[in-house]
């Protein structure tokens, strides 16, 4: 990805949610290897260009959100293939993506900040429903302050 | 070793930590009844950690967040595999190969993250030593081919 001021180009926390996203495709898709490879090399360029600019240092809290966004992003995935296969459970596999995708979004807008990077414009939605279960409250009560 | 806490001599290295991190996560989100009690956990690993890395500073870089985002997902691979085998009344032998093969991924990526954290002064007892992925297909991971 050549970066040119002015347009429209992922940041740092986008680029890791792709990354985690192409990590899964890494293993699940063998006939687009090449393709796939090639994508991995451009988003971690991309990554290591953003970063040099950047002095951010690893602690714990960085640490549990990138595993949160690894974690849940291939949760997502499975629960989605699991909606095609088991489809008596189809309704409850998909509330809970869409519970651990609101998850993830805190995580995201966190990231955001932490990277110095916070566009509103970028900002994910948060909220699930009007009521949320007990898990989900908490959870997000958690990771909202990573 | 990691360096004395306290009256203890004995402390678990930083992937061991970031390890139990991620599969104490896997399990807060997997676990919905007892989320709560994960959290405790997570704390007290995360304390751990800060105390092995924030006087390091280590800065972040693409390869660190390839190696935690892999590694995470690696746990979860795992976790898949022991569910499915729980289930089965005849345990898959093919499965059974399998997240023992991923176990020797995962242990390399730790490797990886120790020498990415502490270069050179990484401590080689600490290495994991199961690192043969025997005749593992399709798991090729681009973070352990930089």
């Amino acid at each position: 990805m050549i970066r040119k001021k002015g347009l429209y180009q992922p940041n740092i926390s986008e680029l890791i949610d792709m990354l985690s996203i192409f990590f899964i495709k890494e293993i699940k898709d063998q006939k687009n290897k090449k393709k796939i490879n090639l994508k991995l090399k451009n988003i971690r360029r991309d990554l290591r260009f953003l970063l040099k600019k950047k002095k951010i240092f690893l602690n714990s809290k960085m640490i549990r959100k990138i595993s949160l966004v690894g974690i849940i992003n291939l949760l997502v995935w499975d629960l989605k293939d699991e909606m095609l296969v088991n489809k008596k459970r189809y309704n409850n596999y998909l509330k809970k993506a869409l519970e651990l995708n609101t998850i993830r979004n805190v995580v995201f807008n966190c990231m955001m900040k932490n990277f110095k990077e916070f566009e509103e414009n970028r900002s994910r939605l948060i909220k699930f429903g009007k009521i949320n279960r007990n898990w989900h409250k908490f959870i997000i009560s958690k990771v909202k302050y990573l | 070793m990691t360096k004395k806490s306290g009256n203890r001599e004995i402390n678990f290295s930083l992937p061991d930590l970031v390890d139990r991190l991620t599969i104490d996560q896997i399990k807060q989100i997997q676990f919905e009844k007892t989320a709560k009690n994960y959290e405790k956990s997570i704390n007290q690993i995360m304390k751990s950690i800060d105390r092995i890395i924030i006087k390091k500073k280590i800065k972040i870089s693409d390869q660190l967040i390839s190696v935690l985002l892999n590694l995470s997902q690696i746990n979860l691979y795992i976790w898949f595999l022991r569910k499915d085998l729980r289930t089965q009344k005849k345990p898959n032998s093919k499965k059974i190969k399998l997240s023992h093969q991923l176990n020797a991924l995962r242990n390399q990526l730790k490797n990886r993250l120790s020498n990415l954290c502490f270069q050179k002064k990484s401590n080689s007892i600490e290495k994991k030593t199961n690192t043969n992925k025997e005749d593992l297909k399709g798991w090729k991971l681009n973070s352990l081919n930089d």
